[in-house]
């Protein structure tokens, strides 16, 4: 028998790409999900990634046209990350 | 398209699926983290706890490196005569407000000797209002007075009163959770205005000593003797389930617990209902909910604690059955007692959100919303644009290109070739840009729109959903993406990719992205010949990025990398908002500003070289005085420019942007403003019917196809020079090179392609 944290897992191997499409395909409580997805991050199982658009997060420095470029463009926003 | 504030999480390349192992087992085994419960774990009943003296400077004992006294505390306090109870609970569940709230003033707080780790401790002397003996549900009638059960000097029992040093001193057996309930571990009900210590725990979401603060809270709830006389647990009604891993694992040991609920308030907002009386049965230890801002609960919570101490310590929680008493069994527990002891989990509140998302994320919907959503957007951006890029137009090629003639004139330099260089070069080719300056603004909004509005985060996993079902790698398309603002953060963006074969496919896709340096020029070139079709014809090309990037891709995969390890990811989707204008504006402006800064720099210098070239005369006329068609410039594009007939655009004013575009694609606006306006055209108006013509001409007559075909080797030929530097840097000269080749193969084999088939056509 496997449990939610297994489940949780399968759904991600299976191409599940987001807690909800997680949640239709475990039928697991949306909570106990993403409770889950943090216990697999927090145990190094997953990484835990800012998609950033413009610039890269290390700004100019870590960026390949750093020298070319000189500017910065806008930083990405994380404070939406979903925390029901 | 673009996609910030994205969380993605992915499973790291020491976690790579072998060839045997099921998906599953591909997150899960690679797990060097699980753990069962211990299987001889201490058996806790005593309160150790000498901190409060072991810290205090007067005592003579190691100083802790960062001792705050905020008040003076009772030797008493300090001192190991009282019940000590340990408050633990995950960060940010409101521990330490709660704490605040038990002991007022009487805290002292600095590091635990020996450890980096900051504790403090207090005195809770609640005096309760009302005496009254709650009972919990899992609480029999009658327990809540036994005061005295077994030996009360036997160690690891405690009363009232007696020093903990000496219990301390006398540490229980230890023994497994399973032998626990035999033992009765009684002790006699405190003194109702007692003191008793508290300790405030540092936050863990679980004993799996992760980390410094999670291997002290486990050393001395479950591993260290004597352990707290009892440990409140501190869990967040709006995130029950993540509280409560570390409350599983507490209760795999026999450990007095009281469940502390707080934030309920919060919980109601996001419509999770805690059941108390449910949630205590599910948990078989008391629950309190408590609310330590407005100071509510804790009379409650005062009167379980001392029920609670008087009590035999419970037994450990039952195992789950059919799964192993390890982490999965875990969840299992959490998931049972969260769907016991909540009466309404919040989902109610999440089902516009999933509504939407049920939608706009469905296998064949999802994609046709997304088409039709870009589509949307370019098709206003050329529509609505349009007469403020005319006014542009006209007024860079009227009163700006006269105002300066006149100066000019007024100084004596008219006609001469520093006005060509001004009017005809910089005001021609720059000022043709910048008519542009309205649409990306546009542009820009809208999809700064999108992306604050969380829409684009689902096309993202549309897209990332495609390339996964083609086999490409997932996580692959996070710089992909970025590569559709600009091309050069994204090739740096492909650091993120752990495998090296995944970070040089990647970055020889992305100069396939259509960035929005292309999208200018498709835009024009839309404007010119589709007319009010151009939004669609800029859509197609969006599209055709996306095939050729998928394309391209599968080719690589079984061609050159046929074993490419894939990396399951899983993206934590914004919540839909509605976007904030402020912000709106804040991330078209930094995207225009980059425009304008590629215009005002790259891009002058690019229009001088190519005035200089077009000063060049190769026949008769005077440097600045050559006719175009005479020109370096055009003698050196018309030596290439038959390599272009089969794709229907030979004609050196064509070609000869292609190399401008080189250094910007951008510049090839410019280029053609520059060429025409030495022609006499100086208005978009005039530069459409000179292009219009000139391609009616490559093409024998067939110029939308002949367009279409010059649009697409746009595409896909050789990136600008910038990207291509990011390439050297990421990959290397030698994969650059591939790369230029791979591209300018399938531009030039598309571009003829798509200019033999359309012009059966148009």
């Amino acid at each position: 028998m496997n449990g939610p944290l297994s489940q949780v897992a399968d759904a991600f191997a299976h191409n599940k790409r987001s807690v909800p499409e997680i949640v239709r395909a475990t039928s697991l409580n949306r909570d106990v999900v993403q409770a889950c997805v943090e216990h697999l991050v927090s145990t190094g199982r997953l990484r835990l990634e800012v998609l950033s658009s413009g610039c890269p997060l290390g700004a100019c420095g870590s960026c390949a046209a750093g020298s070319s470029c000189g500017h910065a463009a806008a930083r990405p926003r994380t404070s939406h990350v979903r925390s029901y | 398209m673009t996609a910030k504030s994205l969380l993605k999480y992915h499973v790291p390349a020491a976690a790579q699926r072998t060839s045997e192992s099921s998906p599953a087992q591909h997150v899960l085994a690679q797990n060097s983290v699980f753990q069962h419960a211990p299987s001889t774990p201490t058996v806790p009943v005593v309160n150790e706890i000498p901190a409060a003296t072991e810290m205090d400077p007067c005592c003579g004992s190691p100083v802790p490196a960062k001792t705050t006294r905020r008040t003076r505390t009772s030797r008493k306090a300090r001192g190991g005569d009282s019940v000590v109870i340990a408050l633990v609970g995950a960060p940010n569940v409101g521990k330490s407000t709660l704490f605040n709230a038990m002991t007022g003033s009487n805290v002292t707080m600095g590091n635990w000797p020996g450890s980096t780790v900051e504790i403090s401790h207090g005195t809770w002397r609640h005096k309760p209002k009302t005496v009254s003996r709650k009972r919990h549900n899992n609480q029999p009638e009658g327990d809540s007075q036994t005061n005295t059960v077994a030996d009360q000097h036997q160690p690891g029992t405690m009363t009232s009163g007696q020093p903990s040093s000496a219990l301390a001193s006398d540490s229980p057996t230890v023994e497994s959770p399973a032998d626990a309930p035999t033992r009765a571990l009684p002790m006699t009900a405190p003194d109702p205005y007692q003191e008793m210590t508290i300790i405030d725990f540092p936050g863990a979401y679980s004993l799996d000593s992760t980390s410094p603060d999670e291997e002290f809270t486990r050393k001395h709830l479950v591993e260290q003797s004597p352990a707290p006389s009892l440990i409140i647990a501190v869990v967040d009604a709006a995130h029950l389930a993540r509280s409560l891993y570390l409350v599983s694992e507490i209760r795999e040991h026999p450990l007095r617990v009281v469940v502390a609920v707080s934030m309920s308030d919060v919980g109601s907002r996001h419509g999770v209902d805690v059941d108390i009386d449910a949630l205590s049965k599910a948990l078989e230890v008391p629950v309190v909910r408590v609310d330590p801002r407005r100071r509510t609960g804790l009379d409650d919570l005062a009167h379980t604690v001392r029920d609670t101490l008087a009590r035999e310590v419970p037994s450990p929680r039952a195992r789950m059955d059919g799964i192993e008493f390890d982490e999965d069994e875990r969840f299992a527990w959490i998931a049972q007692v969260v769907g016991k002891g909540t009466k309404n989990d919040g989902s109610a509140r999440q089902q516009l959100s999933d509504r939407v998302d049920r939608i706009v994320l469905a296998p064949v919907a999802g994609p046709l919303i997304f088409i039709a959503v870009m589509w949307a957007v370019f098709q206003i951006t050329t529509t609505v644009a349009s007469p403020l890029q005319d006014l542009l137009g006209e007024l860079f090629s009227g009163p700006v290109s006269d105002a300066v003639s006149w100066l000019l004139s007024a100084v004596g330099l008219g006609g001469s070739w520093v006005e060509g260089l001004l009017v005809h070069g910089l005001i021609g080719g720059v000022g043709m840009l910048l008519t542009f300056v309205p649409l990306m603004a546009l542009m820009f909004i809208l999809l700064a729109l999108l992306e604050d509005s969380g829409y684009l985060a689902r096309a993202a996993v549309l897209t990332d959903r495609v390339m996964g079902a083609l086999g490409l790698p997932g996580r692959a398309f996070l710089p992909l993406v970025v590569g559709f603002g600009c091309n050069v953060p994204a090739i740096a963006a492909t650091r993120v990719l752990s495998q090296p074969r995944h970070r040089l496919m990647t970055v020889l896709l992305i100069p396939f992205t259509a960035c929005s340096a292309r999208l200018t020029v498709f835009v024009m070139l839309g404007t010119v010949f589709f007319g009010r079709w151009a939004g669609t014809a800029v859509f197609v090309m969006y599209l055709v990025s996306i095939l050729l990037v998928v394309a391209t891709g599968l080719v690589l995969r079984s061609t050159l990398w046929r074993a490419m390890p894939s990396e399951p990811l899983v993206i934590d989707l914004p919540p839909y908002q509605v976007p904030t204008l402020r912000l709106t504006l804040s991330v078209a402006w930094v995207r225009l500003r980059g425009f304008l800064r590629t215009a005002a720099g790259i891009i002058v210098a690019t229009v001088v070289v190519v005035w200089i070239l077009q000063a060049i005369p190769t026949g008769a006329g005077t440097f600045g005085h050559a006719d175009a068609d005479t020109s370096l410039y055009a003698w050196l594009a018309r030596h290439v420019a038959p390599l272009f007939t089969p794709a229907g655009f030979g004609a050196w004013q064509i070609v000869s942007a292609l190399f401008v575009g080189f250094v910007a694609k951008e510049a090839i606006i410019s280029s053609w403003g520059q060429t025409f306006a030495v022609s006499g055209t100086d208005d978009i108006t005039g530069l459409g019917q000179q292009l219009t013509a000139v391609f009616t001409a490559s093409s024998n007559g067939h110029a939308l196809a002949a367009v279409a075909a010059f649009m697409v080797f746009l595409l896909a030929y050789t990136p600008c020079v910038a990207t291509l530097a990011a390439q050297k840097r990421e990959v290397g000269w030698r994969w650059t090179g591939i790369g230029v080749l791979i591209q300018l193969g399938v531009a030039i084999m598309m571009a003829i392609v798509v200019f033999q088939v359309a012009r059966i056509f148009w």
